[in-house]
């Protein structure tokens, strides 16, 4: 098969390897009908994270149609050959502490590797397609086929009533900014500020206004992305690159309070001013630490005191982490990776009714077989790119 | 015609670039991994007749302590578990043979457990010369219900000599540690899921060890 695959620092390439096979009982394979680019794989491309193997297929958000399937998967009814599905990007097992406890990527069955993430972490979590071997190790699905583990599990069928792209994005973008939401607590006459505008950072904001906030307000640079805010969600918008502080134009907005709740959806390749700015980007430049937290430490000062803080970025190590701040404001922060298996029922009746429909995040279409390409636009931010999706 | 060399020469470049940008992440992070460790550099490996020990435990939700320490018994789950490391022969339902590529072979017999518990199995190497003097593995109740606990105890002497022993005494229980930890997390993934994640054979664009 064709597979978009990692082949050192900014070196994707698509090559044929080997189709995926049956492993574990719990398996299906996935005819992969489409896989979109996530933020958080660029820190991958540009060399952020390591343990990643030249020759690792990447992608992670992705559905598609079950084409083969383990000895011991549909026997609780729920997956068969045929089934139109999408997959969180995270594998859940679904019967250790955590899965029962809705934190799926929290998962203690499913990183082959454990010792791997204990070392850094302190413990291990769940495995993720196409993220690395300290995440498992897992074959991405940017790929004409892809196996799925604890399919039971994992596989979520799509009804009649949504199309592939919309569900497309319920395997990463929209649960991860469903997640983010959820973590605000949001209560009625609530205002949540929104850092990015990118796939993650739309679905945070358009799922704060599902959960009840009176306002959202998404802060970006770049005016297409803004525009999609406005237009596709009904946020008001923030260019920070047109103000002279984020935090003073917030509080401006707010009645001199601050937002009651503030996401973070840039994560360690923020782009910023400044000495800050300089500083962490000499010192990511020599991996003394991998993040440059423009758009975190900017969220941080702007909430409320006694706010939320949530999230959704992918960090490593940060220098300059003002937890002072956060201990003198009493926030409340709140963090993870993607639960998607605990919040999927809930996407896909929303996509149902029409409620959050994602499907505006796909400003390129194009085959697989020109995903280079396709990461080049997305990192480069070209052509108005927000989300490339490939077709194998 | 310069331009092609330029290109190779910033891809060179880029690359030992890249490697040095590696070190310097696994230097920043491990080291302050290990440093946060405080743990690790208070308590120095404790040791019986001079030789390294390592212990970990896990929490199998689900189970009680009788039922894992069945399953612990069962040939076929230690045969699994140790799967990575050795190939593992059962000459009785006591005595156990080891096969560990570069290791060499040895034999274990089961052994009663240290004060004769029901819940724990202990294996005793019968050669002194085995890298792998002692596995056992005892069960206990968790509190509040969250299932039973696992802790898995290896006494582990490394090849090579005073070598192997300086080699092993400068990382300390960082290679034992990870197989204890690895192969607790494979007996509850087994013993949950019935199965153990694996990414072994799966595509990738590089030479196909199967």
């Amino acid at each position: 098969m064709r597979a978009l695959v990692w082949n050192g620092i900014n070196d994707p390439r698509v090559e044929t390897v080997r189709d995926p096979e049956i492993v574990n009982p719990h398996d299906v394979i996935l005819r992969v009908s489409l896989s979109t680019a996530c933020g958080s794989d660029l820190h991958l491309i540009d060399g952020y994270i390591p343990t990643m193997k030249a020759g690792d297929i990447l992608g992670h958000e992705f559905m598609g149609v079950v084409e083969d399937v383990g000895a011991e998967v549909g026997k609780v009814s729920k997956v068969s050959k045929g089934d139109r599905v999408v997959v969180p990007s995270f594998i859940s097992c679904g019967q250790c502490w955590w899965c029962q406890h809705g934190q799926s990527s929290l998962c203690d069955n499913t990183n082959p590797k454990p010792e791997l993430q204990e070392a850094l972490l302190g413990y291990p979590t769940a495995g993720i397609y196409g993220y690395t071997h300290a995440f498992g190790g897992y074959a991405g699905a940017h790929a004409q086929y892809v196996r799925v583990p604890f399919a039971d599990n994992d596989c979520f069928k799509v009804p009649d009533g949504v199309s592939d792209e919309q569900a497309l994005f319920l395997s990463d973008a929209a649960p991860t900014g469903y997640m983010g939401a959820d973590f605000c607590n949001i209560h009625p006459g609530d205002v949540v500020a929104v850092w990015g505008c990118g796939g993650v950072g739309l679905m945070a904001q358009k799922s704060a206004l599902l959960m009840g906030a009176e306002r959202v307000i998404a802060i970006d640079r770049l005016p297409e992305r803004l525009a999609l805010a406005r237009d596709h969600v009904g946020a008001e918008t923030i260019n920070y690159t047109a103000v002279d502080s984020v935090v003073e134009a917030l509080k401006e907005m707010t009645g001199g309070r601050g937002p009651d709740s503030c996401i973070d959806a840039v994560g360690m390749e923020a782009h910023g001013t400044g000495l800050q700015y300089a500083y962490d980007r000499v010192k990511q430049f020599m991996y003394t630490e991998t993040d440059r937290g423009q758009a975190l430490r900017e969220a941080i000062l702007a909430v409320r005191k006694g706010g939320t803080l949530s999230i959704l970025g992918v960090y490593g190590v940060m220098d300059k982490f003002p937890i002072g701040v956060i201990m003198n404001k009493g926030l409340t922060v709140r963090t993870a990776q993607q639960h998607g298996q605990a919040y999927m029922d809930r996407l896909l009746a929303h996509a149902g009714k029409g409620e959050l429909d994602p499907s505006f995040l796909v400003t390129h279409r194009m085959s697989l077989e020109d995903g280079v390409h396709g990461y080049e636009m997305f990192k480069k931010k070209q052509d108005g790119c927000v989300r490339p999706v490939f077709a194998p | 015609m310069g331009r092609p060399h330029a290109v190779e020469g910033r891809q060179h470049a880029r690359g030992g670039l890249g490697v040095l940008r590696m070190v310097g992440f696994f230097a920043a992070v491990g080291g302050m991994a290990y440093a946060l460790d405080a743990s690790r550099r208070r308590a120095a490996p404790d040791e019986r007749e001079g030789k390294p020990e390592v212990e970990r435990s896990i929490t199998i939700e689900g189970q009680t302590a009788e039922a894992l320490e069945q399953r612990w018994r069962e040939p076929e789950t230690l045969r699994r578990i140790m799967a990575p490391y050795a190939e593992i022969v059962f000459l009785s339902d006591d005595r156990v043979r080891w096969h560990a590529p570069h290791l060499g072979d040895w034999t274990m017999r089961r052994d009663g457990g240290p004060d004769g518990a029901s819940t724990s199995v202990r294996w005793i190497s019968e050669d002194e010369t085995a890298p792998l003097r002692e596995i056992a593995v005892r069960f206990r109740d968790g509190a509040h219900g969250r299932g039973s606990i696992a802790t898995l105890h290896l006494v582990v002497v490394p090849p090579g000599g005073p070598l192997g022993d300086a080699v092993a005494r400068l990382f300390g229980d960082l290679l034992p540690g990870a197989v204890a930890t690895r192969s607790l997390h494979v007996f509850k993934a087994l013993v949950q899921t019935g199965e153990i994640p694996t990414t072994g054979g799966q595509p990738a664009a590089r030479r196909d060890t199967r």
